[in-house]
């Protein structure tokens, strides 16, 4: 029974949100005059339908699994960190300098690159932990406001430090240091890999080794963390950096993989994004990669979808809203006690039934 | 005959997942005292919550005084002359004492002094010596008691129900509240208390309702009945209680655990640890007696290394561990159960072995190159729950799926295999249901026969006598003074624990 609670918390109510969210968005479409069937398949075909479709999804992906992976790991270990968007985008602007200014070619550049991204991550991400443990700062406010900051200082050098003559925005990276594509056809590049490399990574950290063990003790209880001997202060501090470089090394890895230059917009809504994943992910990392997955592909195919059948993008981003609303109500929804009434005097009539049965 | 001050009949509570009252019919005359008595969850508290109003009923009828009544809420309860003292009171710890008796039943305009005059003469009626104009939260417990008393009193509660109302007393302040229960009732008046007490139900109930598992198991005149029956009772089944071998000398075994002088001074107010000196012996239980809040917790916390000592110092086997961190001390074999296992000694979201886990963490043998022993970890999670009978499914099992005496002994399996030469128990039964209790104090008094130093603090006298083959008492900080077990009785424990020394014979401090 117990089992049953936990799947339905962390595997039903995900997949009937989206059935639901889809159901609803089929409805839409019908009131906008268009064949919810037909549009459907077309949002499937943007998304899934060839090879070149399928790499597009992957490449809307894989900025998605970075940030979500970073709240997700955060979120797992107590630490609420709200600036996986202003960590992305400090991330990508070190990476970016690196990358332009050090004149290394090939991979050992590109890895500098993206090292540099990863720890500019995590020293923003950093900065907001000393805060919270020195002063007792709130994260979430201090993470917030973070991400203006970043958003602003990455303006200060797109428009003005490595401006493109006139045009506010940089040049782009050095061939020899943008990241290949995997397969020759599909637009996914290395970046998708270390986005899945990353998540997998994760999963065995935080679920099959002692450090991630400490780490997810101390987010669940402080206190009892303490009585045992656990710095939690370190701890603390080190999930702020891993979630923090986990978000910048995604910053790095979308510009050298896909934008190739820092521009206005770079990065925008990412963070928030990833929020979005890991919760409905229940914040399980392979479960966080999924999701990512799936709205990439809603993002991918709506555009064939409006080509094919006239219903607008928006119908997407709708959907993609309601995915939301339903698994964070239905999360709440399983925890109300009315509810568990409800389910136990569903089972338990049903096993009346198969006992009168026998 | 009149009719009985409250009837119930047939009442039945369900919530969402439990049936906490099945068919529970219960009397209470005029004039007396009855006890409820039974485990945690047997479901005394609930019914007299429903009679009270806080929960409503499902199924079943209350009459009081004869007349069949609904009661929705308090306020209907208090307007039938029906009054509840909680266990945890109700009072606003900055207003004063006049002020939280009348809160709720003034309007407008409140002129304090009168109502401090009037409230005194009901007080002084009753025998009370209550400070009216100072805030509660400065009084002791045993006065907010009275307080939250004079709070029924002056609604005129012809029935008062009290829940574990001598939960949190010293043996003085309980006596004082039982014979304000007797002149209360002589007066005609009822009296409900909840407890699971036996000493007091004997001493003061005229007739005594045994609860378990949410129905009403028995009903004896106190007369026609001895505590072992009511123990069998209550409990369902004969428990047989941990024996001491009371002719040992147990401080002949090797000092293991040492207290040199330790202090513990906050940088303002009063000391919480004062000059505390003594030594635990390996194969003793040694109890600490007093109430709780006079630096029990800060005791275990220096041992166990949360806190630091300001001066003094502690030794273990002979070495100093003051500066040592908690994971040396855990690796040096102390085990720590603390007094607030939720908050402390446990993760609620995690399954049990991660509840192991998290204080072997530090331990090689979990780990393969750093990566968790799952299968290892969840064998030796599985053993611990069969070796002390955990209510618990497998290792999967959320820590927060338990109750509450399954909890502790999960965290008591731990610690004791953790803590190879000293255990420190904290309140280890507080809360804990007759059955879980027993199955603690066979592990405790295994672990001692096993040659390990033990310390046990509790609030309960009947546990430190029947433990400890010595007994400190600690009344503001400091050790009233260190005696074997036998040496003193209740009442001299009971002056200890108030801060007073008892005159006649000095009992020989060891």
């Amino acid at each position: 029974m117990k089992k049953l609670t936990k799947s339905l918390g962390s595997f039903v109510v995900p997949v009937l949100s989206i059935v639901l969210a889809l159901l609803i968005g089929a409805i839409i479409m019908a009131v906008l005059g268009a064949n919810p069937l037909v549009a459907m398949q077309y949002l499937a075909k943007g998304a899934f339908g060839n090879a070149a479709n399928i790499g597009t999804t992957l490449t809307k992906a894989t900025p998605l699994i970075f940030c979500g992976l970073c709240a997700c790991f955060a979120y797992k270990c107590g630490v609420f960190n709200l600036g996986g968007e202003g960590q992305f985008i400090i991330g990508s602007v070190a990476c970016y300098y690196v990358a332009y200014c050090s004149g290394i070619g090939g991979v050992p550049g590109i890895l500098l690159s993206l090292l540099a991204g990863a720890v500019a991550g995590g020293i923003w991400g950093l900065i907001p932990g000393v805060l919270k443990i020195t002063r007792g700062q709130n994260e979430m406010i201090i993470t917030i406001m973070f991400n203006y900051v970043a958003t602003l200082f990455m303006g200060v050098v797109y428009t003005n430090w490595l401006r493109d003559e006139s045009v506010p925005q940089t040049l782009p990276v050095p061939d020899s240091v943008q990241l290949p594509r995997v397969i020759d056809g599909m637009r996914f590049t290395w970046a998708f890999v270390i986005a899945i490399v990353v998540g997998i990574v994760l999963y065995y950290f935080l679920f099959w080794t002692s450090g991630g063990f400490k780490l997810r003790a101390v987010g669940y209880n402080m206190t009892a963390s303490r009585f045992n001997g656990f710095p939690i202060k370190r701890y603390i501090l080190t999930s702020f950096i891993i979630s923090g470089a986990i978000a910048g090394l995604g910053g790095g890895a979308e510009l050298l993989g896909t934008q190739f230059r820092l521009i206005n917009g770079f990065g925008a809504g990412y963070g928030f994004d990833g929020v979005s994943m890991a919760l409905i992910g229940q914040l399980h990392p392979i479960a966080t990669m999924i999701v990512s997955i799936f709205f990439a592909a809603l993002r991918a195919g709506s555009t064939t979808m409006q080509a094919a059948t006239g219903v607008p993008t928006s119908v997407s981003d709708i959907i993609q809203a309601l995915v939301i609303v339903f698994s964070v109500a239905g999360m709440a929804l399983v925890k109300l006690p009315e509810f568990e009434a409800f389910r136990l005097r569903y089972f338990r009539k049903k096993e009346k039934k198969e006992a009168t049965e026998q | 005959m009149t009719a009985p001050a409250v009837e119930l009949q047939h009442i039945t509570k369900c919530f969402a997942k439990v049936v906490a009252n099945k068919d529970v019919s219960l009397t209470v005359n005029n004039g007396e005292v009855v006890a409820l008595l039974g485990e945690n969850g047997a479901g005394k508290s609930t019914i007299m919550k429903i009679l009270y109003g806080l929960y409503g009923l499902d199924e079943g009828k209350i009459f009081v005084r004869g007349e069949e009544v609904q009661i929705k809420t308090p306020a209907d309860a208090m307007a039938k002359g029906i009054a509840m003292i909680q266990q945890h009171f109700s009072l606003v710890p900055t207003h004063t004492a006049a002020e939280n008796i009348i809160l709720g039943n003034v309007r407008g305009y409140i002129p304090i002094k009168n109502y401090e005059q009037k409230l005194k003469k009901i007080a002084l009626e009753h025998g009370f010596d209550v400070p009216m104009d100072r805030p509660v939260g400065e009084l002791a417990v045993g006065q907010q008691q009275k307080i939250e008393i004079l709070k029924a009193l002056y609604i005129n509660t012809s029935i008062l129900i009290m829940d574990e109302p001598t939960a949190v007393l010293t043996p003085q302040e309980s006596e004082s509240l039982m014979q304000f229960i007797k002149e209360f009732a002589a007066k005609g008046n009822s009296v409900v208390f909840i407890t699971h007490k036996m000493k007091e139900v004997m001493e003061v109930a005229d007739r005594i309702v045994v609860m378990r598992n949410g129905v009403v198991v028995a009903e004896k005149r106190r007369q026609e009945t001895t505590e072992q029956e009511l123990a069998r009772l209550m409990i369902g089944q004969e428990l047989t209680p941990a024996v001491r071998d009371a002719s040992r000398d147990t401080t002949a075994g090797e000092g293991v655990l040492q207290f040199e002088n330790v202090s513990l001074q906050p940088k303002k107010g009063t000391a919480l640890l004062n000059d505390i000196d003594f030594t635990i012996h390996a194969g003793e239980i040694f109890g600490i007696a007093g109430v709780s809040g006079n630096g029990q917790d800060e005791l275990c916390d220096i041992i166990s290394g949360v806190r630091q000592p300001t001066s003094g110092r502690v030794l273990l086997a002979g070495k100093d561990i003051s500066k040592e961190s908690i994971r040396a001390r855990n690796a040096f074999g102390i085990g720590y159960v603390p007094v607030d296992r939720y908050r402390d000694a446990m993760i609620k979201d995690m399954n049990l072995a991660e509840n192991i886990l998290l204080k072997g963490v530090f331990d090689k043998k979990w780990f393969n190159r750093g990566f968790i022993r799952h299968k290892k970890l969840n064998a030796y999670t599985n053993e611990l729950i069969e070796r002390h009978r955990v209510k618990a499914n497998d290792y999967n099992d959320l820590a927060g799926s338990l109750s509450g005496g399954n909890q502790q002994k999960i965290v008591l399996g731990r610690e004791v295999d953790i803590g190879s030469r000293l255990l420190v128990f904290n309140q280890p039964t507080r809360g804990l249901d007759m059955g879980a209790v027993d199955r603690i104090h066979h592990v405790i008094m295994e672990e001692k026969d096993n040659g390990k130093a033990v310390l046990l603090v509790s609030t309960e006298l009947s546990e430190i006598f029947e433990m400890c083959d010595r007994i400190a008492v600690m009344h503001n900080g400091r050790f009233m003074g260190i005696y074997r077990n036998g040496e003193l009785t209740t009442e001299q424990i009971g002056l200890l624990m108030a801060g007073i020394h008892f005159d006649g014979e000095e009992a020989a401090a060891l």
